[in-house]
């Protein structure tokens, strides 16, 4: 999370950021990896909006979020639009349209793209 | 997750003996497939979402009361969004 952070500091004054939190990648009934075990990071799949939510603040408290955060509803309907699962970015222009559209996470996952793309827009 | 596993990636390191599933397994769900192909695209226009936001920047939850609408946010400023999860 940090160099989007530094990304954010960075930028703010002239790009919006929003996180946008959306279904868990490795829920304890999924593909469990073991760097979540080591840090204590337990989930299950949350069934209802508000234990997503719960989830999402205890992520966005133990990571120090300081950007703000939406919680996509059990439906996933933003992170399907946006093919978004595991992780992913993007970037929306003034115009409505999607300015970039980071690769697929996490191999894809790549903060400096976005501040890339962000610095060809015409601010 | 990505369509396929990068070569060489050895997902048994880092995946304990109990989980319930593989990488693989997630591959094979179609529901993962739903999850992770866009129906944007650069250049074309951007979903637009309504949803109320959380603001956790002086270190606790709050939730602020507003709603984030997407379009109207785009149409003053651009927005950068970034997707995930706890895990």
């Amino acid at each position: 999370m940090e160099p989007l952070h530094q990304i954010w500091e960075r930028w703010s004054d002239k790009v919006e950021f929003l996180v946008v939190y959306i279904r868990e990648a490795h829920p304890e009934e999924g593909w469990v990896v073991t760097s979540n075990r080591d840090d204590d990071i337990l989930v299950n799949d949350p069934t209802t909006l508000e234990e997503r939510t719960e989830v999402a603040t205890a992520c966005a408290l133990r990571l120090n979020i300081r950007m703000p955060v939406v919680v996509d509803d059990l439906d996933d309907g933003i992170a399907s639009a946006y093919g978004a699962l595991p992780d992913r970015l993007y970037l929306i222009g003034r115009d409505g349209n999607v300015a970039f559209q980071g690769d697929q996470g996490p191999w894809g996952f790549n903060p400096q793209a976005l501040e890339e793309a962000i610095g060809k827009l015409d601010l | 997750m990505a369509d396929k596993l990068p070569e060489g990636f050895d997902w048994r390191q880092i995946t304990p003996e109990d989980s319930p599933k593989t990488p693989m397994d997630i591959l094979a769900d179609p529901e993962h497939k739903r999850l992770g192909s866009a129906d944007v695209e650069t250049g074309g226009p951007a979903y637009g979402f309504k949803s109320p936001i959380y603001d956790y920047s002086d270190g606790t939850e709050v939730a602020t009361g507003r709603d984030f609408d997407l379009l109207a946010v785009a149409a003053e400023k651009p927005v950068a969004l970034i997707f995930g999860s706890y895990t």
